[in-house]
């Protein structure tokens, strides 16, 4: 702009120059002529032809001055124009940053790496975690240590269409359960099947259609959606991943099983603040796979509360070789709000030709900071056979340095209880464990 | 005497002044964009009560039937911090649970984190469903999009 600014400007400087010239080379050629000629008409002409040299040169003034003024018409719009430039290169540079921080956090992440494409899914989401546990058990006959637990599981969620959608959860188990070798299983513990050879479990695996929030349908194998902590299952996510009484052995069917093969219909809806959620199952369990068990679970959540109440049933077959008909009834509360995570779940059993079973426990949990967690849990369990009373007092500490490792110190006191012919037997449970997941 | 005492309680009253004002002046506003064409509206807690919903993938969907599409910002970015702090109410622990827990149990993960607002925009701009936060003064012009609710970072 500068360039054809100047050279537009000398221009200008050039013509007004040239017309001086011309001027002054007539005006000194005038008086020659007249001493020349001396002759009145010839003077007149030149006057005329000087009248007219004068004509001239103010008439190229006035162009000269048009020029000039266009000049400065234009300096002024490009003066503009240089004003809003510095904005709009500034927001095409702000525009250029932004773009190369987005290619910077994508190279990063990919670089020269192959990009893993799903097959057919229009997502697909890749998580797991390792959970890995040491124990001390101290009974009444024999104190027995190990590192009893390394469970890896891989977690897959891939979106299929618009309302299906597909989740699997495959476990890799080394696993050694706390057990007792004496008669009465109370008094000699020991870890059964310590370094064997990792077992594979298809812990989850369900594909679901979803037509909205109230209806979904699930098919496959999924977590039997009783209670609070089985639902909530997974290591990374509990305060204790040794789970209550109920819950063991891992997986069973003390009170209901851990996992269900089925059919799951389940939703929810907000109702003002409050939410109302539903369950409702039919399937077969580990262990007995030629009866339909059904059952089911409402919920029912107390808007900014923080309180959810829950009724669970189920009705079934334990056994496929054995006529063992069962009834399950259990009620959950859980208050969860501020610190305070407060767990409570109870369940009785109506079992055919045996004693019904019974099963509770109370935990509250306080965040200490962000990072620390300490909880207790009270928990009970009778199994309805010989010696099958038991009382679980667990304290912990749990600590998240970062929000993908979970690092837990327990104490349970484990005491079976006494009973026709059979003294109590305690058992001091020390754990640690941890679980990383990602 | 009184007159020191009296000097001395403008004084005060004047720097307080001053004070309040200067922290009012500091207050950020954000606002919680969605789609044009979005028809969804209540007052502010009932925004509030649906947009965390929504973000925390408790609901899949508006009440006009379409499916929520929600965007965060960068974890520390202002945005972030602000929607957290006033329309979640959860402190970043909280949230950090809440998503492990989905995750474990139903695969879900939280919503896309887009550090630019000009690509934020875009994506607002031509989903039905989406939504995400903006600095008040960003939020006003956006095209394709329309401010669903204002909040201050207070």
């Amino acid at each position: 702009m500068k360039k054809y600014h100047g050279r537009f400007s000398r221009t200008g400087k050039r013509f007004a120059t040239s017309a001086t010239a011309i001027a002054l080379a007539l005006s000194l050629y005038a008086p020659g002529a007249l001493a020349d000629s001396g002759d009145d008409e010839a003077m007149a002409k030149m006057q005329q032809k000087l009248d007219a040299a004068l004509a001239a040169i103010a008439q190229l003034n006035g162009t000269v001055k048009t020029l000039q003024s266009e000049l400065a018409a234009q300096k002024s719009k490009m003066t503009k124009a240089a004003a809003t430039d510095p904005e709009m290169v500034a927001e095409l540079d702000e525009r250029v940053v932004e773009l190369e921080n987005a290619v910077d956090t994508i190279d990063g992440r990919v670089g020269s790496r192959a990009v893993a494409n799903a097959f057919d899914a229009t997502k697909l989401d890749i998580g797991g975690f390792v959970d890995i546990a040491t124990t001390l058990a101290i009974g009444e006959d024999k104190t027995e240590a190990s590192f009893n637990r390394e469970v890896f599981e891989l977690l897959l969620k891939s979106k299929l269409g618009k309302d299906w959608e597909l989740f699997v959860a495959q476990a890799f188990i080394r696993n050694a359960p706390l057990k007792y070798s004496d008669v009465n299983a109370r008094r000699s513990p020991f870890f059964a099947n310590n370094n064997s050879p990792v077992v594979t479990d298809t812990v989850i695996a369900w594909a679901q259609y979803a037509k909205n929030d109230m209806f979904k349908v699930q098919f496959g194998r999924f977590i039997t959606p009783h209670g609070i902590i089985n639902i909530e299952h997974f290591p990374a996510v509990l305060l204790d991943p040794e789970q209550p009484q109920f819950l063991r052995p891992f997986p069973g069917q003390t009170i209901f099983a851990n996992f269900t093969d089925g059919l799951n219909i389940h939703g929810s809806k907000f109702i003002g603040k409050n939410k109302f959620s539903y369950n409702a199952y039919a399937g077969t369990w580990a262990g007995n796979s030629t009866n339909i068990n059904v059952g089911g679970r409402l919920a029912y959540s107390l808007g900014d509360s923080g309180l959810t109440f829950g009724l669970n049933g189920t009705y079934g077959d334990r056994s496929s070789t054995a006529n063992a008909n069962f009834a399950v009834l259990g009620a959950d509360v859980l208050y969860q709000k501020g610190r305070w995570i407060w767990k409570n779940e109870v369940y009785v059993t109506d079992e055919d030709g045996a004693k019904g079973k019974v099963a509770f426990y109370t935990m509250p949990a306080y965040k200490l900071t962000n990072k620390w967690t300490a909880f207790y849990r009270f928990d009970y369990l009778d199994t309805g056979k010989l010696g099958g009373e038991s009382i679980e007092n667990a304290l912990g500490l749990t600590f998240r340095p970062i929000y993908n490792a979970h690092i837990r110190g327990i104490y349970r006191w484990h005491r079976a209880t006494k009973d026709t012919g059979i003294p109590a037997a305690d058992t001091h449970v020390f754990q640690l464990s941890t679980t990383f997941n990602f | 005497m009184h007159k020191i005492l009296k000097k001395f309680a403008l004084t005060l009253a004047t720097l307080a002044g001053m004070f309040i004002g200067s922290a009012i002046a500091q207050a950020d506003d954000f606002a919680v964009v969605v789609n044009a064409g979005n028809t969804y509206s209540a007052d502010d807690a009932g925004l509030k009560t649906q947009i965390k919903r929504l973000y925390l993938k408790e609901s899949s969907s508006w009440p006009s039937g379409d499916e929520a599409l929600p965007f965060g910002r960068a974890d520390d970015s202002p945005e972030q911090l602000a929607f957290m702090k006033n329309v979640l109410g959860m402190s970043a622990n909280e949230l950090e649970g809440h998503w492990l827990k989905l995750k474990q149990i139903s695969g879900e993960t939280p919503p896309r984190a887009i550090g630019s607002g000009r690509i934020l925009a875009r994506q607002i701009g031509k989903n039905p469903g989406a939504f995400g936060i903006f600095p008040l003064a960003d939020a006003q012009t956006i095209e394709g999009g329309k401010i669903l609710l204002q909040f201050s970072d207070q």
